[in-house]
C-alpha cells in the first residue's frame, strides 16, 4: 500500500514539474496543482496507513485500542488541502484575468510585454 | 497570553471591515496598531528585563499535543519591530490612495499579514508554522493583486506587474509545497512536529529521514529569506505593486525566513547540522555579491532598493552560517536595523514617486532642492544601509563582519566589506541621479503629504538613535542569543500543563 502511494506521488510530482517547465500559465496552473496533491498525498503515507480502526473511543472504553491510526497527518492534510485550495482560486482568478485583460498565455509573452 | 498579538491583529482586521465605509475607519486602525506596538513593547520588557519565556499551549492540551506559542526575547523583539513597521506603514497610508473606501481590503490584508508574521515569529510548532507562513502569503498575494483593480494604472505597468506577481506566487507555492514535504518526512519519522518535542530525541532516534526534512525545510525558508539561487521572484514583484504594501513587504517577509532559520536550525535538535551551516555560508557569499550586482546595473529607484534587500539578506545568512552567540546576537541586531532602515527606504521611494510622478531615475532630479528633509531622511537612510557610522547600519555590519572574523570566516569578511563598497555606490548613485543633478523640466513643487512626513520621521529617527545608542540593543541581543541557543527554555515548556 505505501509504496503504491509513493510512486503516486512520484508521479504526480513529476508530472507537475513538467508542467511548470512548460511555461504556460495553464499549465502552470494544472502543475501546481498537480504537486500540491503529490505533497498532500506524501503526508498522508507519512501516517505509515495501514488498514486500522478509527481513533474514536467506544462507550466504557478508557484506553485506544493498538490498531488505531494515528489521526493527526489526517488533521494536516485536511489543514493543508484548504490551504492550497485557496492559493489555486486565487492563483486562477489571477491567470483568467491576465489572459483576459493582457491576452497573455504564455510567460515568453509576458516577458516581450515588459520590454 | 503569548497569543495576544495575533489576536489582536486578527480582531482589528474584523474591525477594518466594519468601518471600511467610515471616514475615521483608517485612523481607527492606526490608534489600533499603536496598541499592537504598546503589547509587543511590553513583551520585550517581560522577556527581556524580567527574563520571562511566554508560552501558550491552546486548546487547553499541555505542550506537545497543543499548539505551542513560545514568545522569548528573540521573538519579542521581532514582533515588536514588526509592529512597529506595521504602525508607520498605516500612518503612511493616511494620505495615499490605498486607504480610501475603494480599497478597504487593504486594511484587511494589513492586519492578516500583520497576524501571520506575529503567528510565524512566536509558534514553536513546524506545522503551525506553515499555516502563518500560508496565512501572509495569502494576504502578500492580494495585496499585490489590489493594484490591478486601479484604473489609473497604465496597462503596461500591469503587463509588467502580472509578470513579477506570477512569479512571485508560483515560486513560493512551490516553496510552501517543499516545506510541506519536509514536514511530511519529519513527522513520518519522529512522530511530532513540535519543536521542543523534537529536542528531546535522543541521536539514535534520529534516521537520516530527519536529515533530509531538514533540507527540505532550510530550502523553504531560504527561498522565502531570498536566498541565491532562488532569489529571483523579490526583484521581480517589489517594483510593482502598491508602494505601502510592498514597503511592508520588503521589512517583513524576507526577515520572517532568516527568522525561522534560526530558530528551527541553530538550537541543538535534530534538526540543526553542521552542512546546513557551512552550504548557507557558501549561499550567503553568493547573495551578497549577486543582489549588489543587480543593483549596480538598474535604474529605477524600486528595483535599485530590490535587489539591496537580496544583498542584505546575505549578511544575516552569512550571520546565520557562522552560528556562534555574538554571530546570532550581531544578526539579530542587524535584522532590528535593516527591517526598518529598508521599508524607510522604500516609503521615501513612494514619497519621491507620489512628488514626481515616476521612479526612474533618468527623468528625477533637483530633489535637493524641492524637497530638502525628503533629501535629508533618504541620506540618513542611504548611508545607514551601506554601513557608514554614525548610523545603526555601522554597527550592524561591524558586529557580523567582527563576528566573521573572529570565527575565521574570512571570505564572508572580504566579500561583507566589498559589497558594502558597492552599496555605498549604488545609494550614491540614487543620490546623483535623484536629488543633486539639476532636473530636466521644471517640476511643479508638490509637497511631501503630512502623513508619509511623519512615518518617514519616526523610522529616521530610529536609525539615528540606534546609531547614537547601540548599547540598549546589543545588551539585548545578547541577551536573546544566548535565549535561543539554550534547549532547556524550551524543554521547560514541556513541563508545565495547560494554558496560562
Amino acid at each position: 500500500m505505501t509504496s503504491i502511494l509513493s510512486l503516486a506521488c512520484g508521479v504526480m510530482a513529476a508530472a507537475g514539474t513538467y508542467l511548470l517547465l512548460r511555461r504556460r500559465l495553464f499549465d502552470f496552473l494544472i502543475g501546481l496543482t498537480l504537486i500540491g496533491h503529490a505533497v498532500n498525498l506524501s503526508v498522508f503515507v507519512a501516517s505509515n496507513a495501514k488498514s486500522g480502526t478509527p481513533s474514536i473511543m467506544g462507550i466504557g472504553q478508557d484506553t485506544l485500542a493498538l490498531t488505531t491510526l494515528d489521526p493527526v497527518p489526517q488533521a494536516l492534510i485536511l489543514t493543508a488541502i484548504v490551504i492550497s485550495f485557496g492559493t489555486i482560486t486565487l492563483l486562477a482568478v489571477l491567470f483568467r484575468t491576465s489572459m483576459k485583460n493582457s491576452n497573455l498565455q504564455d510567460i515568453e509573452d509576458i516577458e516581450k510585454g515588459s520590454d | 497570553m503569548s497569543a495576544i498579538p495575533v489576536l489582536l491583529a486578527l480582531f482589528l482586521a474584523v474591525l477594518s471591515y466594519f468601518f471600511k465605509n467610515r471616514k475615521f475607519g483608517p485612523h481607527l486602525l492606526v490608534v489600533g496598531s499603536a496598541a499592537q506596538f504598546f503589547v509587543a513593547s511590553w513583551f520585550v520588557y517581560l522577556t527581556a528585563y524580567q527574563s520571562e519565556i511566554l508560552h501558550t499551549s491552546l486548546g487547553t492540551w499541555a505542550a506537545p499535543f497543543g499548539i505551542s506559542f513560545y514568545v522569548d526575547t528573540f521573538s519579542a523583539l521581532m514582533i515588536w519591530i514588526s509592529s512597529l513597521l506595521f504602525l508607520v506603514v498605516q500612518i503612511y497610508s493616511l494620505s495615499s490612495p490605498e486607504s480610501s473606501h475603494r480599497f478597504w481590503a487593504h486594511h484587511f490584508c494589513w492586519n492578516t499579514l500583520a497576524a501571520g508574521v506575529y503567528g510565524a515569529f512566536s509558534t514553536n510548532d513546524l506545522f503551525n508554522l506553515f499555516v502563518w507562513f500560508e496565512v501572509l502569503l495569502l494576504s502578500s498575494y492580494i495585496l499585490f493583486t489590489w493594484s490591478f483593480t486601479d484604473e489609473k494604472v497604465s496597462e503596461e505597468i500591469k503587463l509588467n506587474g502580472r509578470k513579477g506577481l506570477i512569479s512571485y506566487i508560483v515560486l513560493n507555492v512551490l516553496g510552501s509545497s517543499i516545506f510541506l514535504f519536509g514536514l511530511a518526512l519529519l513527522y513520518s519519522s519522529t512522530g511530532t512536529l513540535n519543536f521542543a518535542d523534537l529536542m528531546r530525541l535522543t541521536d539514535g532516534d534520529v534516521s537520516s529521514v530527519v536529515h533530509l526534512a531538514g533540507f527540505c525545510l532550510a530550502f523553504a525558508f531560504s527561498m522565502k529569506a531570498g536566498f541565491f539561487p532562488l532569489f529571483n521572484w523579490l526583484p521581480a514583484s517589489y517594483p510593482v505593486g502598491p508602494i505601502s504594501s510592498v514597503a511592508l513587504f520588503a521589512g517583513l517577509l524576507t526577515k520572517v525566513g532568516i527568522y525561522a532559520l534560526i530558530r528551527f536550525f541553530l538550537p541543538a535538535s535534530p534538526l540543526s547540522s553542521e552542512w546546513i551551516l557551512s552550504v548557507v555560508m557558501v549561499v550567503a557569499n553568493l547573495t551578497m555579491l549577486l543582489g549588489v550586482y543587480g543593483a549596480a546595473t538598474h535604474q529605477s529607484l524600486r528595483s535599485i532598493l530590490s535587489f539591496h534587500i537580496v544583498s542584505q539578506v546575505g549578511y544575516m545568512a552569512l550571520g546565520f552560517a557562522i552560528g556562534t552567540t555574538t554571530a546570532l546576537s550581531a544578526t539579530i541586531f542587524y535584522l532590528l536595523h535593516h527591517m526598518v532602515v529598508k521599508t524607510n527606504l522604500f516609503l521615501i521611494a513612494g514619497a519621491v514617486s507620489r512628488v514626481r510622478g515616476t521612479d526612474q531615475l533618468k527623468n528625477l532630479g533637483g530633489l535637493i532642492k524641492s524637497n530638502p528633509w525628503l533629501a535629508s531622511a533618504f541620506a540618513i537612510s542611504a548611508l545607514s544601509l551601506a554601513g557608514l557610522p554614525p548610523f545603526s547600519g555601522f554597527w550592524a555590519k561591524f558586529f557580523i563582519l567582527f563576528s566573521a572574523a573572529s570565527s575565521g570566516a574570512f571570505w564572508g569578511l572580504g566579500i561583507g566589506l566589498f559589497v558594502g563598497l558597492f552599496t555605498l555606490f549604488s545609494m550614491l548613485k540614487i543620490w546623483n541621479e535623484a536629488f543633486l543633478k539639476s532636473p530636466q523640466e521644471e517640476s511643479v513643487g508638490v509637497k511631501v503629504p503630512r502623513a508619509y512626513a511623519i512615518a518617514i520621521f519616526i523610522l529616521t529617527i530610529w536609525t539615528v538613535g540606534l546609531g547614537l545608542r547601540p548599547s540598549t540593543l546589543t545588551q539585548i541581543s545578547d541577551f536573546a542569543a544566548v535565549q535561543v541557543l539554550e534547549t532547556r527554555n524550551y524543554l521547560s515548556t514541556l513541563q508545565e500543563g495547560g494554558s496560562k
